[in-house]
């Protein structure tokens, strides 16, 4: 970390406001108290937070550092001890808010017992929608999570993927313009980690607003615009993604791989400046990137794979 | 046996249910908004900065306002999804075992119930609709008080408080589930039981020939021959017998024998020349006619109550015999067209106090009298002889051509400066001592359809008692089947108090609590009479004591020896035990109030009496739960909203 430089929280005033804020809130503290009132622990302290139409927000922090509190305050699953949270300015616990919000927890809390189209029936009814427009939302949900093939199976038989599908599916059967993620990418696969991504962008580009919250920094770095890093309850650090992992000390060049001769031509140029060379190779891929290129060329070509038909990097692991 | 419990009217009991109703849901709401206002502020921190006190109060006005407008705003078809999915719930939580459970313990209880005993029809009765009940009570009770805790512990509650649902849908949903679900366990085993009672006690006798011996001296007939009357027995079967004679036309006529008797049917063929069918009148569904009792004391002075004999039971009163005593039912809105036979049969179950043995063979000697309530004119129609323990039928004629006496009788009351005012104050314009016969719905019931029946007890030192439902005219019977349903109807009721009870109490208390605490509900609400005569100190009702302290003065007298007929010091203490006991007794006369009378809302005396359950009582039984289910519903709306789930 301490080799990123960081972007003052003060740019955070130069983002354009005129997009509209979705969730505001002011000093937004929690205690949570024991039996007797006593205060037990802060899980939140003074928190200012505006989150705008249209993007992809991430909470970031260790286990404990607020999180989910601040998803559930944001929900009206918990009232405030302090300070104020708006929601399409309304107070949060207005029950008229979830009308455009969607809500994926951290585990998908479903009923066991029913089967994915009952589910998705079931909140289709809390939402008020007439039987036609259900069954349209419910077919078209079960087919976009590719859970057509179980939709008629209790959750209880579903495997911790499949019911994190579900989740994701009952989160978006209002269409929510608001969409809240817990931990969204937990339990998943990397396809399934892959897909939520996707889906994550795909509905920034359909002009939603994604609030995540995750620990999985490379999930949240892949799909926020914006995060905020939360400590102990405390908002340490707050911006746009792209500036704040940016190193501006640090200067990278990607290139085509050079022949010996350029590159000591290069490394003479580099000397002659007095830079020093702090890396110089190959880059690696990330390993999902390999992952899901194995996954779809053995889509594509079923049978037994030769191994170290990619290149350099990928072979003889 | 008649009824033994004050059987309310709906047009007497309904306003001042009414007023008691209201007073107390604003008592309610009043209580409940200054404490959420106390607790808010001191939530807030109030004590240790005054400031907030403004923008805490508004805030917490702000939010019940809101609150109070999720209340209304209620969608049918999320309370339809949500009560869908309580059904699901108690599906898979797999009540129906319960059925499988009473079709046991009716397949055991074939082998223990009694036919044979003295009142079959009351046992069987007894036992299916007690132990339905039970079970309802204790399953649907058991299904509700986890279902929130479950929820909010498994916190599927999430992702249903998420969703633009108000807590109010959250229980109405629930308590609608599961009444769907309850309401199929009771119909089912309401037919259930049906065929239980009605095969259990199914059964037919033949005439046993050998028993048959003429009755008098043989008639000749026009056709040369002569026949004789007949007497003898049926064969015995579940423990009875009946007597038969079979009359000179050759119809036989069985006896009454555990209240059934049965219909023979002249079939040649067979031995003992007739074929009997099932037991009539086994089963039934009286539809009574009940009056309104005062009493008349033994100066001829209208009374509300008659004496006490000393009874710790204040249930009846008594009058006695060989004086002016009498007791008088006021029928009102008599008409011809309700009773179609010549007769009107009154059934009365008299309580009979001896203060000396007299011939204990012989029941005590009674008089039956009916008075036309506006002009006096009274007619003594028989004498009859007390039969304890059972229902003794009388008739009434239409067309009264044969009585013992006939009268003009003035009612009279003390006015409260002493002055006797009499009812009529004339005698009546015809005299009733020439009168050769009495038309009853013309000299005897009123215009506007009054008429008296009186009884009178004819030995002196003797005493007849009696209660409002001890005397009634049969208006006709109902259907036992419908009978059956209607005493399942009051379990019904029975049944969505616990589930309205068992909602809301979860939505503020873990499941064993709510349990617990239902299960008190439940426990006070089938013990509610005794509840509410201790609250308000009528336990030893009519019985002078002096002891009327509560639980902290009772230990006390207990721990320290002293006596109930001792006086205690005068002390400071005292005088604080005393104030504790009196707002124990006040908390007490509250809970009477706060806990539904589920005994009261029970039917199962009346269909194991054989008495048909009025649409009256069903509709005062529909009142009443709805009286509990605003309350409790608006409660446990609240409690839910002021609950933080996630917490």
């Amino acid at each position: 970390m301490s080799q990123v430089s960081m972007e003052s929280a003060g740019a955070e005033r130069s983002e354009p406001s005129d997009r509209g804020v979705v969730i505001e809130t002011r000093g937004l503290s929690k205690f949570y108290r024991d039996f007797w009132g006593r205060k037990k622990v802060q899980a939140l302290k003074a928190l200012d937070l505006q989150i705008y139409r249209g993007e992809v927000f991430g909470l970031l922090g260790p286990n404990g550092s607020g999180k989910t509190t601040t998803m559930k305050l944001l929900l009206g699953l918990l009232f405030p001890t302090g300070g104020d949270v708006f929601v399409f300015g309304r107070p949060a616990t207005d029950v008229a808010k979830n009308e455009r919000i969607g809500y994926l927890p951290e585990e998908s809390y479903l009923y066991r017992f029913l089967n994915a189209e009952e589910t998705l029936d079931f909140y289709g009814r809390l939402f008020n929608m007439s039987r036609n427009v259900r069954r349209q939302r419910v077919s078209d949900l079960i087919e976009m999570v590719g859970l057509t093939w179980a939709k008629r199976r209790p959750l209880k038989e579903y495997s911790k993927g499949m019911t994190r599908r579900i989740g994701l599916a009952q989160a978006l059967i209002n269409d929510p313009e608001l969409i809240l993620l817990d931990e969204p990418t937990s339990g998943l696969d990397p396809i399934g980690t892959r897909e939520m991504k996707d889906l994550i962008l795909k509905l920034r580009d359909q002009g939603k607003t994604v609030v995540m919250c995750s620990h999985l920094l490379a999930d949240v770095q892949d799909v926020c615009d914006r995060i905020g890093i939360l400590y102990q309850g405390e908002l340490k650090e707050l911006g746009r993604v792209d500036q704040l992992v940016t190193m501006k000390d640090v200067t990278e060049i990607r290139l085509p791989r050079l022949s010996p001769l350029a590159e000591q031509e290069l490394k003479a140029v580099l000397n002659k400046y007095q830079v020093p060379v702090l890396e110089w190779g190959n880059p690696s891929t990330t390993l999902e990137d390999l992952f899901l290129r194995i996954i779809r060329e053995s889509e594509a070509h079923p049978g037994l794979r030769v191994h170290g038909r990619g290149d350099g990097n990928a072979d003889r692991n | 046996m008649p009824i033994e419990t004050e059987i309310p009217e709906l047009s007497s009991w309904l306003v001042p249910s009414l007023g008691v109703w209201a007073i107390a849901l604003a008592g309610l709401a009043i209580g409940l908004f200054v404490l959420g206002w106390i607790w808010a502020l001191l939530h807030a921190g109030v004590v240790g900065n005054p400031a907030i006190f403004g923008s805490q109060t508004r805030r917490f006005l702000a939010r019940t306002w809101a609150a109070s407008t999720d209340l209304v705003l209620i969608s049918p078809r999320r309370v339809g999804a949500l009560a869908w999915l309580g059904v699901k719930e108690a599906i898979r939580r797999r009540v129906i075992i319960v059925f499988v459970v009473f079709l046991g313990i009716l397949l055991m209880a074939g082998w223990f119930l009694d036919p044979a005993s003295d009142n079959p029809a009351k046992l069987y009765l007894n036992f299916v609709l007690g132990t339905s009940n039970y079970l309802i009570l204790l399953l649907m009770l058991l299904v509700t008080v986890f279902s929130l805790p479950n929820d909010i512990q498994k916190k599927t509650i999430y992702t249903v408080l998420t969703k633009p649902v108000r807590p109010s849908e959250i229980i109405l949903g629930r308590i609608l589930g599961f009444t769907v679900v309850g309401t199929v366990l009771v119909a089912g085993m309401g037919l259930i039981s049906y065929a239980f009672v009605v095969r259990g006690l199914a059964h037919t006798h033949q005439i046993d020939v050998a028993t048959l011996r003429p009755l008098g001296d043989p008639v000749p007939q026009p056709d040369g021959s002569t026949k004789t009357l007949q007497q003898g027995w049926t064969t015995k079967v579940h423990g009875h017998r009946h007597r038969v004679f079979i009359d000179l036309q050759g119809r036989a006529r069985l006896d009454m024998e555990q209240g059934h008797t049965h219909v023979a049917k002249a079939e040649p063929g067979v031995e003992g020349g007739f074929v009997l069918g099932g037991p009539e009148g086994l089963l039934t569904a009286r539809i009574p006619k009940y009056g309104r009792l005062v009493f008349r004391n033994r100066q001829g002075f209208d009374e509300v109550k008659g004496i006490s004999v000393g009874d710790e039971w204040t249930y009846r009163s008594y009058i006695e015999g060989g004086s002016e005593a009498a007791a008088i039912w006021t029928f009102s809105g008599m008409r011809e067209s309700d009773f179609p036979g010549d007769t009107i049969p009154v059934e009365m179950n008299i309580g009979v106090f001896r203060t000396h043995k007299g011939d204990m063979q012989r029941g005590i000697l009674g008089s039956l009298l009916v008075r036309n309530p506006d002009n006096g004119v009274t007619v003594e129609l028989e004498v009859f002889e007390s039969k304890e323990f059972s229902i003794l039928q009388l008739q009434i004629p239409k067309k009264i051509e044969r009585f013992a006496s006939a009268r003009f009788v003035q009612r009279r009351t003390r006015a409260p400066d002493g002055a006797v005012v009499f009812s009529p104050q004339k005698p009546a314009e015809i005299d009733p001592a020439r009168q050769k016969e009495f038309d009853l719905f013309r000299d005897l019931v009123t215009p506007d359809g009054r008429l008296e029946v009186w009884l009178q007890c004819l030995e002196g030192g003797q005493y007849f008692g009696m209660a409002k439902p001890d005397l009634y005219l049969r208006v006709g019977d109902g259907t036992f089947f419908m009978n059956v349903m209607k005493g399942y109807a009051g379990t019904w009721c029975q049944m969505v108090m616990v589930i309205a009870f068992g909602v809301m109490l979860s939505t503020f208390l873990s499941a064993p609590v709510a349990m617990a605490a239902t299960l008190g509900v439940l426990i006070g609400g089938l013990a509610h009479t005794f509840l509410t005569q201790v609250a308000v100190g009528q336990i030893f009702e009519g019985v002078e004591t002096p002891y009327q302290a509560g639980p902290i003065e009772s230990f006390v007298r207990l721990v320290t020896q002293t006596g109930v007929m001792e006086e205690m010091p005068e002390t400071v203490a005292y005088q604080v035990m005393r104030a504790v006991d009196v707002g124990f007794r006040l908390w007490l006369e509250s809970m009477s109030y706060a806990i539904p009378p589920l005994s009261q809302m029970s039917f199962v005396q009346f269909v194991m009496n054989g008495y048909n359950v009025s649409g009256e009582l069903l509709l005062i039984d529909l009142l009443r739960v709805l009286g509990y289910f605003v309350p409790v519903f608006v409660l446990g709306h609240f409690f839910l909203k002021s609950r933080e789930v996630a917490a």
